[in-house]
Order: structure tokens, then sequence, then C-alpha cells
């Protein structure tokens, strides 16, 4: 089994829906005061998990910030119609994935009409504030990670959403179908295709297999075993 | 997993050599597969190796994209993050109403509704214009003298007529001269063509008449 990082448990997410319908009701009632202080638990409990997910598409902390601040919005203005049958961590996760995809369609679009001015500058300078290492290790360091976000990032959309909940996120397959509104199956699939495409664009990346066994390299480079 | 699934699989692994799909693989990692999945992965050195770099290198995968994501945001950022939301949350259950300033302007008046009341502020404005008219005419005179104040804006008018400036008058003289010294000086020849194209002042004087 992988180690996949803390996945929330289902009794867990079963009270966080309870709580999600518990703030509905308060919010019927017209005790928004109560609703936001309830609210503020689910914040605390699925902030961290929704900045991941968000820089996992957008890889600019500005825009996570943002990106997580209007699902958690959304999710709270559109709680009324919140269905207590669902499970409220799927519901929200999709409010957020949907959001990210919106900003990185966005942000295509503003791409081919502005000349983007010191992005790149600004997002150096905010990994050289935070860094350690020598400017030698750090240069690299972000070569890596630039390269493996660009391998993500080529990926077509649901590959790439599978790729991320279930392996970035560590959501189990079934969740993961879920959010989506797929099947298991599909969810499969997309993700057998998703990583068989990253074993090729990053199959000379050594620094990505350390500690592999020998001829790990032959699984999913042609799919066809 | 159904019976007649699991059977599927097992004749598709024969066709395949016995080896395990790449598919398979990735659901092992995930769920641990079927008994015979897994006693086939304890036989085969082929496919446990597979597995292997296979697992590899989605532990790389993940190891490196949460590195990224945990120099990027860091726990002081989560945190201000947090506040935000609470804070729009808030604003948009209206319990924090966001503080709206008044544009300025002139403020509306309510409209007087009884005839005494309106009397009164006939009364009232034509008071105001009394002693506003009388308060005028006596500042008038105290600050510009009465009529001698009165004789002073009329020359204050006239003021822009000013007496001409002895030195620049002399400065002019001067140019004119230098001027008139320069024409009566011998003419360098070269130069002749130009001259006769530059047109004199006499000619000039008489296209204006």
């Amino acid at each position: 089994m992988l180690g996949v990082p803390n996945r929330p448990r289902a009794p867990a997410r079963a009270a966080d829906t309870r709580l999600a319908g518990d703030i509905k009701a308060l919010l019927a009632e017209g005790d928004s005061e109560t609703a936001c202080a309830q609210f503020d638990l689910l914040v605390n409990r699925y902030q961290p998990r929704a900045a991941r997910i968000a820089y996992y598409y957008l890889h600019d902390p500005a825009d996570v910030d943002e990106a997580v601040q209007d699902a958690f919005l959304k999710a709270f203005v559109h709680l009324p119609s919140f269905r207590e049958d669902l499970c409220f961590e799927f519901w929200f996760t999709r409010i957020l994935v949907n959001g990210c995809l919106d900003r990185l369609k966005a942000r295509t679009r503003r791409r081919r009409w502005v000349t983007p001015v010191g992005d790149d500058e600004r997002q150096r300078a905010e990994r050289q504030t935070a860094a350690e290492p020598s400017p030698e290790a750090l240069l690299l360091q972000r070569e890596r990670r630039d390269f493996l976000a660009a391998a993500v990032r080529r990926l077509p959309t649901r590959q790439r959403t599978v790729v991320i909940l279930s392996q970035l996120a560590g959501y189990a397959t079934r969740d993961v179908a879920h959010t989506m509104g797929v099947s298991e199956a599909t969810v499969r699939v997309h993700l057998f295709q998703a990583v068989r495409s990253l074993r090729k664009a990053l199959g000379g990346q050594r620094w990505l297999l350390e500690g592999r066994s020998a001829g790990g390299d032959r699984a999913l480079e042609t799919g066809t075993r | 997993m159904t019976e007649r699934s699991s059977g599927v699989r097992d004749w598709l692994r024969a066709a395949r050599g016995g080896h395990l799909h790449d598919r398979r693989l990735l659901a092992l990692l995930e769920a641990g597969g079927s008994a015979s999945e897994r006693a086939h992965l304890e036989a085969c050195a082929d496919c446990a190796e597979r597995l292997a770099g296979l697992r590899a290198f989605l532990d790389g995968l993940r190891r490196e994209a949460e590195a990224g994501c945990d120099e990027a945001l860091s726990p002081a950022r989560l945190a201000a993050a947090r506040r935000r939301v609470r804070r729009r949350v808030r604003r948009a259950a209206g319990r924090d109403r966001a503080r709206v300033l008044r544009f300025p302007g002139p403020t509306r008046t309510r409209p007087a509704t009884s005839a005494r009341s309106r009397w009164w502020l006939g009364a009232a404005a034509a008071a105001g214009l009394c002693i506003g008219l009388t308060v005028g005419r006596y500042d008038a005179g105290l600050d510009l003298g009465g009529a001698d104040g009165r004789a002073g804006i009329a020359a204050a008018g006239s003021a822009t007529e000013r007496p001409a400036d002895p030195a620049s008058h002399a400065g002019d003289e001067l140019f004119l001269e230098e001027l008139e010294r320069m024409l009566a000086s011998p003419s360098i020849p070269a130069l002749a063509p130009l001259d006769d194209l530059t047109p004199r002042l006499a000619d000039v004087a008489v296209d204006v008449r």
C-alpha cells in the first residue's frame, strides 16, 4: 500500500456532513452567528487540504489563497441547497476543483492577450526568501519541481484531476469517483493513462526514482502488459 | 470484486504470459488486489519488480509535489488565509457588514409641512438677507475706505497700462543701432545670392500698406 497522506476517515466525514446539515438548519432559522461559528470548524478542518489541492493546480500561492477563499465562500452561500445525503467533503472538493479549473482557464486567456510582467520574478523571490540551501541546490530543486508541475499540467483535465486527488491529495479511488461524479472504473482508467503519460514525460528523471529497484522503469512504459 | 471479473482477469493474465497488467499493478498499490494476484506477485520476480518501480515513481511524485507545496504554503500563510476566509464568510452572512461611507454632498432636508413653519422660514430668510446686505456694505466701506476705496478699484482696473521701462527702452535702442551698423558694413561676395533672396524691410513695408 502506498503511504498516502492523512486521509479523512469515514466517521469524521459523516460528522462533517452532519455539521454542514446543522449549519444549513441554523441559516434557515436565521441564526447566522452560530452558523458562522460552526462553519469555522469546517474551515479549520478543510483549509490545509484545500490549499494543497489548489496549489497542485495553480502553483501560485496568491491564486491558491483566492481560490480556497472563494470555494469556502461559495460553499457557505450555497449551503441552503446542500443535500445531506451527499458527503460534505466531496461536495466542497468539487466546488474547489471547479474553481481552480476556472482560474486556469482565465489565466490561459489572460496570457494569450496580456504579456505577464514580473510573475516569474515574484515567484522566484518568494521561493528564495524561504530558501536555506545553496543557490545551485535551489536552482536544481526549482527545475525539478517546475518540470514535475509542467508534466502534470500537460495532462488532460480529467487525468490531472484524478492524479491530483488520488495520488497527491491522497483520496481513495471511490472518493475520487464520488467527487468527480464518475464510476470507479473510469477513475482507474484515467489514473492508468495519467501515470503512463507521466512516466513517459519524467522517465529520464533519476531523482524521482531514488530508492527504486532496478528495472522498475519497465512498468507502464508501453501499457501493453 | 466479483468471481466472474476475477476469472476474466486470470484468463487475460494467462494470455499475457502470466504477468499482471499495469492497471492491476496500480489497483494493487491501492487496494492490495485479489489472493491470486498477491500469490502471483510472490512468485513472479518480474511483476514484483515492476510493482516496486511503480511504487517508487508515485512516491517520488508525491514527495516532490508535497515538498513544493510545503515550501510555498507556510503555516503562517495558511493561518492568515483562514482569517480572511472567516471574515468573508461573516460578511456574506451579513453579520459583519461593511461600512458604507456617505457620499459628500448636500443633505436632503425634510420639506416643511405646517403653515407656521413656512412663515418662520420666510421671515428668517428675509432677515438673513437684510443682515447680509447691511454687513456687506459696512464691510466694503471698512476695507476700501468708502469712496477712496472705490477709486482705488478703478485705478487698479487701469493698472495694466504700465509706464515704459527706461532700461528696456535703452536695450531696444542698442539693438536697432547694432542692426544698422551691420547693414552698413561691407557685404561678403559669397553671401550675395543669399542676400538677394532675403526680402528687404522696405519691400515688406510697402506690401503691408
